[in-house]
């Protein structure tokens, strides 16, 4: 089951935003409110504190700030790269999801996993 | 044939303190009163802003708007329906493409904080500058005033140097209010002699607006500012509606060096309309004077 499931069968409750080409969705380093669902579009994911100048292009519902669910901050920026549909989740109620629901967990686990192999590639 | 214009579009540029709950509350009674939609804007000083700071600034505007809202009004008495606009930098930096991408039709705001004489100097700034931006009409509300119904309306003008598509816009705002309007110009001792010119264009104005709530007024006062000040207190006046093309009397209402606008800082709300005017104004503004300075076509006699 993915994230996209979750929320239409109401399990993740969301508001759908429609961003054009080059809006920047969220910062590295800046306080994490919200976790962002891709249903349309493309974004682009920037990690400027490496100093890798690596852009990555984030996969079809993948759900952007999942890797950062434990911390304080983004690690990377987020900007989209055409006009973009998204869907606004708040972290605290995706937070509340996990604890409630074990098929969740797992879901997110794997696209935690795309995220650390991504960072494994990077520095091949 | 004309339509009726409507006030169906408000935006309210706020802080998020207790002028602006003063302000919103102001605010919600007056698009309830005119079946409007409020606009809540908010600047958040930062040189930009992500899509992320963004829905947090409009979800903390949103929460704000909602609790002042149940707190001012009962359940009962639904407040206007009322969207959030965000932007980053100043109000000044974003103002004139909020206005535009949003069709506003009025901007609501307050005259900024007060030191005990009145205005700030800042707070009057910041007022003429956002009235000298926008294309729309400006209200602009004393500090701490709260709403009481608009019955009495005053547009203080020059009735020989009319705007047709001005005038009935505030004639057709005053419908909208069901509030009296009264049309009032002030001249001066030397101006006697053009008293005939000013009461035919008077009577012709009057033709004009048949049919609708208007009075009309000519009153003798050495000052502009001090017959129309005196004409308000006198008439118990609501609200004070100009229409101007620059800020000159905009600077003199709000200075606090002028005791007798006063009012104007403390109880009188005030709107001004844009209007390009055919007449010097009284303070030879900028715009007069580059005016003035243009060259003149020359007379040729044939």
């Amino acid at each position: 089951m993915s994230v996209r499931d979750f929320i239409e069968r109401g399990l993740l409750q969301g508001q759908t935003e429609t961003l054009g080409t080059g809006n920047c969705i969220f910062k590295q380093g800046e306080k994490i409110s919200f976790l962002y669902l891709v249903t349309q579009g493309s974004v682009t994911l920037a990690d400027n504190k490496t100093g890798i100048d690596e852009q990555v292009v984030a996969p079809p519902d993948f759900l952007l700030g999942i890797t950062d669910l434990l911390h304080d901050t983004y690690s990377f920026t987020a900007r989209t790269l055409e006009p973009t549909v998204l869907i606004r989740l708040s972290k605290e109620r995706v937070q509340q999801a996990l604890q409630e629901n074990p098929l969740l967990r797992l879901s997110l686990l794997k696209m935690m996993s795309w995220e650390a192999g991504r960072t494994q590639t990077a520095f091949e | 044939m004309t339509t009726l214009s409507e006030t169906k579009r408000i935006l309210v540029p706020l802080d998020l303190n207790e002028t602006g709950e003063d302000l919103l509350y102001y605010a919600g009674q007056l698009a309830h009163t005119l079946g409007a939609e409020l606009y809540l804007f908010h600047a958040c000083k930062t040189n930009d802003l992500t899509f992320t700071q963004q829905s947090n600034c409009i979800q903390k505007l949103r929460s704000f708007a909602e609790r002042v809202f149940s707190r001012e009004f009962n359940a009962s008495k639904v407040a206007a329906p009322f969207d959030c606009v965000v932007r980053p930098g100043q109000i000044s930096d974003s103002i004139q493409a909020v206005v535009q991408d949003y069709q506003i039709d009025l901007v609501l705001m307050d005259a900024g904080t007060h030191d005990s004489k009145g205005l700030t100097g800042e707070a009057a700034e910041r007022t003429a500058k956002i009235m000298d931006l926008v294309s729309c009409p400006v209200m602009v509300l004393p500090a701490a005033v709260r709403y009481k119904k608009l019955k009495n309306l005053v547009f203080a003008t020059d009735f020989t140097d009319q705007d047709q598509r001005v005038l009935f816009r505030i004639a057709d705002f005053a419908q909208q209010l069901k509030a009296r309007l009264t049309l009032v110009q002030v001249y001066g001792e030397e101006e006697r002699s053009q008293l005939c010119t000013y009461k035919s264009a008077m009577l012709a104005l009057e033709k004009q607006l048949k049919g609708r709530e208007v009075i009309f007024r000519l009153l003798e006062e050495e000052d502009v500012l001090e017959g129309i000040s005196e004409f308000s207190e006198a008439t118990a006046t609501d609200l004070l509606i100009l229409a101007t093309q620059d800020n000159y009397l905009m600077e003199r209402l709000f200075s606090t060096n002028y005791m007798k606008t006063m009012a104007f800082h403390t109880r009188i709300p005030l709107v001004t309309y844009r209007q390009h005017k055919k007449k010097p104004c009284s303070g030879c503004c900028m715009n007069c004077k580059n005016k003035q300075e243009q060259p003149q076509p020359e007379a040729t006699i044939q």
